[in-house]
């Protein structure tokens, strides 16, 4: 650690305190905020914000009961701490939790460190009854305090202000805090309490009501058996169908708008392979891709809106019962919501649940989840279904999320009668209060979700769109009968040693070509699939024909339809299954510590889907 | 008399957990022993019950709350 150049402060506080806000204020980073205690499960580091004119590293820690840690959340703050030799703290505070949020404040203190306290939520506590003499907190227990109101900001320059660079001559050591027993714990919170009733002040005449007012009347609803289930539900749909509603025109106008820029590209470079290249090979697999981009957005957004509002907790709560007879915990909600997302963050996000087993089957079904990768395949082959019926489309959409989810339960369940495990489990999950959203920050991270949907896998695209029609072209490129171009064509000659793994499940081999790239990742699979039909289309005639039109004619070499139902819908329950992510095998196999788990997850997942999607399309052949 | 017996609205106090693992993870989350508060609701299908403590809410599983002895007030 170069200690003589920067100092280092790790910003320590109880979760859901306002550490990532006041993160994000002083070293203008933007990590997600979510109200839900436990949201950040690793740290990461930024530099405090030039204006300030201070060279000072801050670090974003996930939130801590206490320094002897229950989870590995919990555990990732106290190992940097122990494995660095950090002088000072900026305890995080939420003014409004002062008691239970002053605990870690005792323990910090003991340890050794010097502290300066961050009180955030002043704007709350102003609203509130109870008034804190802030002096006074200060002089009992010797610390700068800085009140800041993370929703504007202020308050934050006074803390940069305050951070002093000089060194203390402390030597703090979490290594020599001894383990705090039965007796220690009460009498440090009977301290504290004490301490509160000394700083605690009740203006006269002074206008306010009780803070939870509010958080009350919503819990009503939101709580309520029958209510808040149908409401949450009715939530969750409107999300997944809205998704499916919006993507419908999209889909047209981009089919569209790419068709014709084809088809421009080939009347100014006729007769060329750079031509047909960017017509076939480029153009057609980004446009393809391309459309999603509006539905990434739509989705990242309206889950932001759920995890600022305050809700997650509660769905948490209302799950737990129902999750806890299925060998998991309410608190999976949070990982397995985020799985709708990535199950990357996602499968980090179980850091949160205690129990080993209840982590270890949280972490198995999470792939299962629809992920936005799948987003695009699904919309897709829905539009190709349901084109004439948008309306039902959405309604399907919807379906196939809460199918996804169904399944991860059934598997939960599964694994559950399985895994013989007795260490204890309990939940115990503190409610925070109902917030209005950050909408700008909601709005920027959906907006960050959709740029690297088309920046990480856009390349990977154009890449693949430049290997299939490489081999698609030759070694026949002055061949001008395109039939017999492409018949022997090394693509071709691929094409028919894989046909017979996809056979059984209805596909030819250019299925068969596209869902091998999705091992790459799953999103390429629309854009690979436009392709291959582009360049094996033998209608001259239909260059500016949109992918679904494609996919109407496409025949099987026999001349029989190829995007049959059966073909379509065993399709979608492979998707639903396999496990075609690389990112999500190496989260598995560095979260849990174990290249075994990730490999059963790997295999079992894809042979399930394999066999599920071979079983979907022979029967539904037979009965159709 | 143990938390998960008090009904809707019952005000209590707490006079300590019985399992030491719970007491620890409890007492650091706040709620520990002389803690005044109230329990707000059961939530549907026996699932956990809702604290309130001053200006913190909680929700904890019945199963746990069997440990939490307490005085009703
Ligand atoms: N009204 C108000 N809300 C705030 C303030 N600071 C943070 N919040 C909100 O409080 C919630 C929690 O903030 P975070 O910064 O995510 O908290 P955290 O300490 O990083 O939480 P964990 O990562 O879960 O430990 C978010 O919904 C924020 O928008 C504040 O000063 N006033
Ligand atoms: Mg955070």
């Amino acid at each position: 650690m170069d200690t003589n150049s920067r100092t280092v402060i790790p910003l320590i506080g109880a979760p859901n305190s306002g550490k990532s806000t006041l993160f994000n204020w002083l070293t203008g980073a933007k990590q997600r905020t979510v109200n839900y205690p436990g949201s950040t499960v690793e740290y990461s580091r930024g530099s405090l914000l030039e204006i300030y004119k201070k060279p000072v590293e801050i670090i974003d820690t996930p939130g801590i009961y206490s320094l002897f840690p229950k989870t590995s959340d919990e555990e990732v703050t106290v190992d940097i701490l122990k494995a660095n030799n950090y002088k000072k703290v900026i305890l995080v505070i939420d003014a409004t939790q002062l008691q239970r949020h002053l605990y870690i404040y005792k323990q910090l203190q003991e340890a050794g460190y010097d502290i300066i306290i961050a009180m955030m939520m002043t704007d709350l506590l102003k609203k509130s009854k109870k008034q804190i003499n802030i002096a006074l907190l200060e002089q009992e227990l010797s610390v700068k305090i800085i009140p800041i109101e993370g929703r504007l900001g202020a308050g934050v320059k006074d803390l940069a202000a305050a951070i002093d660079l000089e060194l203390g001559s402390n030597t703090p050591s979490l290594a020599n805090l001894p383990r705090w027993n039965a007796e220690k714990q009460q009498s440090i919170q009977d301290n504290i309490t004490d301490l509160m009733t000394k700083i605690t002040v009740y203006p006269q005449g002074h206008d306010s009501k009780n803070l939870l007012d509010w958080t009350f009347k919503l819990d009503k609803i939101f709580l309520h058996s029958f209510l808040g289930i149908s409401l949450f539900i009715g939530f969750m749909f409107f999300v997944f169908a809205s998704i499916f509603w919006f993507a419908a025109p999209f889909m047209d106008f981009v089919d569209g708008l790419f068709g014709s820029l084809g088809e421009y590209t080939l009347t100014m470079l006729p007769d060329s392979l750079i031509g047909d290249f960017l017509a076939n090979g480029v153009i057609a697999s980004i446009g393809a891709f391309a459309v999603f981009a509006p539905q990434i957005f739509i989705l990242f957004f309206l889950i932001g809106v759920l995890e600022d509002s305050g809700y997650l907790a509660r769905a948490a709560s209302l799950v737990d019962r129902f999750f806890s007879k299925i060998g998991m915990n309410g608190k999976a909600f949070v990982p397995l919501l985020s799985g709708f997302a990535c199950a990357v963050p996602a499968m980090m996000a179980t850091r949160t649940i205690e129990n080993k087993k209840e982590r270890w089957i949280t972490m198995f079904i999470l792939p299962i989840m629809t992920c936005s990768a799948r987003l695009p395949v699904y919309a897709l082959f829905i539009a190709f279904l349901f084109h004439d019926n948008p309306l039902l489309g959405g309604v399907v959409m919807a379906l196939v999320y809460f199918l996804s989810l169904s399944i991860g339960l059934i598997f939960s369940s599964i694994l559950n009668f399985f895994i013989k495990d007795t260490s204890p489990t309990k939940f115990i999950l503190e409610l925070p209060l109902y917030r209005v959203p950050m909408w700008r920050n909601i709005t920027f991270n959906a907006y960050k979700r959709m740029m690297s949907y088309l920046t990480k896998a856009g390349p990977v695209i154009f890449v693949l769109a430049l290997i299939i029609w490489l081999a698609s072209t030759f070694p026949n490129y002055k061949e001008e009968d395109p039939i017999k171009r492409f018949d022997t064509s090394y693509a071709a000659s691929i094409g028919h040693v894989i046909e017979p793994v996809f056979a059984p499940m209805g596909g030819d081999w250019r299925i068969g070509a596209a869902m091998v790239t999705t091992f790459a990742a799953r999103e390429v699979f629309v854009g690979t699939l436009a392709v291959l039909f582009k360049v094996t289309d033998e209608d001259e005639d239909a260059q500016t024909q949109t992918l679904l039109e494609r996919m109407k004619g496409a025949t099987h070499a026999d001349g029989s339809p190829l995007f049959t139902l059966p073909l379509v819908v065993s399709l979608m329950v492979f998707f639903i299954f396999a496990l075609q992510c690389i990112a999500t095998f190496a989260i598995a196999k560095k979260e849990m510590n174990s290249t075994k788990f990730a490999v059963i997850q790997l295999v079992t997942l894809n042979v399930i889907a394999y066999i599920m999607a071979v079983a979907t399309y022979q029967i539904l052949s037979v009965l159709i | 008399m143990n938390l998960s017996e008090i009904k809707k609205d019952g005000q209590f106090e707490v006079l300590g957990v019985e399992s030491d693992e719970l007491r620890e993870r409890l007492t650091e989350m706040g709620v520990y022993r002389g803690l005044r508060g109230k329990l707000v609701r059961h939530l549907p299908f026996g699932g956990p019950v809702i604290l309130q403590a001053g200006e913190s809410l909680f929700a904890l599983r019945r199963e746990d709350a069997q440990w939490i002895q307490i005085l009703e007030l």
